[in-house]
């Protein structure tokens, strides 16, 4: 009798366990929330700093800004902290809204090791042997797969490579069905189209989730820029130390320093200025000029009238897929460039320094009479063209 | 008062008569009192394994709930260990990427990179002082030294593979 009731205990301990893991409780509370009125001239300035933001057109002329907090298992007691830990500041002087989180930074506590083990871990990057084509669609899918929120223990355990992929997706799914006491904070911002914008945020994730015309400046510092299409002659996109994910970018000037990551699907009427950094386009439309200094370039289409493509390098390696539509002369001018096409080196006369000699002249064979022209000035860079594959042979 | 007592036992006898089942009576009531005693403490006990039980269970959840009780010491020396092996490995991929390069330019361009980074990775540690456990305060941290390091690397493989051509060239020469 004395056993079965000591069994009988333990199971009920342990079925409330079981129970507690499986079932997620989820609340959401509205902390702040308020709404200006604005005019033709009206600007906003928005600070960030560990936020999480979400941008949409307004659906009138208001400038609307909501702030919510999601409990997931939060115990309730802990509730009042997280809410007093949030701090939010608007106005609206002089024609201009300010809106400054002053939250403490204060992300849901983390302390599992192995997350912990997989940030310290992220240097064991596998190299990367080749470059694959891919279409202007796959880059958008691509893009649009980046964008899905991913929690952070499953991205530093997919960077992580100790870890076999069955491992890894072991380890995720575990992850996942175990329950965890969080809570999420994020703003949704609403912007009427004749507003200007200047958004300046430190390790924020900013997300702007529809195509807009408005005008932006942007800087963002840490973090993750998340853009659909933007298109605006007078757009100014700073990005340091962060990563930029965008579809689609139609004006402007684009300035990254130390962008390990960035997508772009479209580039059209765009002044790129980069050092220090990693990036994949998809397709170069119309008039864009890049400068860059010790960055990797990967470009994967042409549009038809793209016209002419502008590079003026540095120490770069620039990796580019010939035109498909269209004819186009390729042409490099500078000094001391390794090219290769098409995996082959190809020796091309050139001074060591101060030389601004032609190296390289390609043609498409389709020649309609309108060439577009890619002209990339460079300097002790590395050039590979290719069809469909791009090897590091060397 | 002489009497004999032998008749007293006869009247006894004749008083009391044993009952027919007095045996088995007898036998019951032996075989009862060999039951061992029902405890009074067993309830007790119970709810003592109940409330240890659920002392130690609430007790567990609330460490988890204070990480920084039990989490904070072991994340700072880990970080310090990384940190203490990046620099080192930054010093080393530094000297080699001075041997290599002829560029007195990109030298001071990279040193200027580099220091810029390094001032980044003060502010960075004054945070993480204050806030250990922020996991963007990490990584923040972490990718400062790696991104030190990656450029390094990144740039002295650069520089290989323009020297090969070099010597490739003045081969075919």
């Amino acid at each position: 009798m004395k056993t079965l009731f000591k069994i009988t205990v333990l199971m009920l301990i342990t079925s409330f366990q079981v129970y507690a893991q499986t079932e997620t409780e989820t609340e959401t509370e509205i902390l702040y929330s308020k709404s200006y009125e604005t005019n033709q001239s009206t600007t906003a300035l928005l600070e960030f700093r560990g936020s999480s933001v979400e941008i949409y057109k307004s659906p009138d002329d208001k400038f609307h800004i909501e702030y919510i907090i999601e409990f997931i298992n939060y115990p309730n007691r802990k509730k009042k902290e997280a809410r007093e830990r949030v701090n939010i500041e608007s106005d609206l002087v002089n024609n201009q809204i300010t809106l400054v989180d002053k939250s403490k930074f204060s992300m849901y506590r983390f302390y599992q090791s192995e997350t912990i083990t997989g940030t310290l871990d992220l240097r064991n990057e596998s190299e990367i042997k080749s470059y694959l084509y891919k279409s202007e669609k796959q880059v958008v899918n691509e893009i649009n797969k980046a964008k899905k929120p991913v929690s952070l223990y499953a991205k530093y355990i997919q960077s992580a490579n100790r870890y076999s992929e069955s491992e890894k997706k072991e380890m995720i799914e575990k992850s996942n069905n175990r329950k965890r006491k969080k809570y999420v904070k994020r703003f949704t911002i609403k912007v009427p189209s004749h507003l200007d914008l200047t958004i300046n945020s430190k390790a924020s994730t900013i997300r702007i989730q529809e195509k807009i015309e408005n005008q932006i400046t942007l800087r963002a510092d840490g973090g993750t820029v998340y853009l659909n299409e933007i298109n605006n002659i007078r757009n100014i996109i700073k990005i340091k130390d962060a990563t930029l994910i965008v579809n689609s970018i139609n004006g402007g000037e684009v300035i990254l320093d130390n962008s390990k990551r960035t997508i772009i699907g479209e580039l059209k009427n765009v002044k790129l200025n980069s050092e220090f950094s990693q990036l994949e386009i998809g397709l170069i439309n119309k008039n864009v000029e890049i400068t860059d200094f010790t960055s990797k370039y990967l470009i994967h289409n042409f549009s038809k009238d793209f016209e002419a493509l502008d590079m003026n390098t540095e120490y770069s390696e620039v990796n580019l897929f010939l035109p498909r539509n269209g004819g186009y002369e390729l042409t490099t001018f500078g000094n001391y460039t390794k090219h290769f096409v098409e995996n082959k080196l190809v020796e091309v006369s050139a001074e060591k320094t101060n030389g601004n000699t032609k190296m390289l002249d390609l043609n498409s064979k389709e020649n309609d009479g309108k060439l577009s022209a890619i002209k990339v000035n460079t300097a002790n860079g590395i050039i590979r063209i290719s069809k469909d594959v791009i090897n590091f042979g060397e | 008062m002489k009497q004999d007592i032998r008749t007293l036992f006869t009247e006894e006898d004749d008083l009391k008569a044993l009952p027919k089942n007095h045996r088995s009576e007898f036998a019951d009531k032996l075989k009862e009192q060999s039951k061992p005693k029902q405890n009074p403490y067993t309830w007790l006990s119970a709810a003592a394994i109940l409330i240890v039980s659920l002392t130690i269970g609430f007790n567990v959840m609330d460490m988890e709930a204070k990480p920084e009780l039990n989490q904070v010491s072991p994340i700072i020396a880990q970080v310090e260990a990384v940190e203490a092996t990046y620099l080192k490995d930054i010093e080393t991929e530094w000297q080699s990427f001075i041997t290599i390069a002829d560029d007195e330019l990109l030298v001071a361009r990279f040193k200027k990179k580099l220091d810029e980074l390094n001032a980044d990775y003060k502010e960075i540690s004054l945070q993480f002082r204050e806030d250990s456990n922020n996991i963007f305060i990490i990584e923040a941290l972490v990718e400062n030294l790696q991104t030190r390091l990656q450029i390094l690397k990144d740039i002295q493989k650069h520089i290989k593979i323009l020297n090969q051509k070099d010597e490739q060239y003045e081969n075919t020469i």
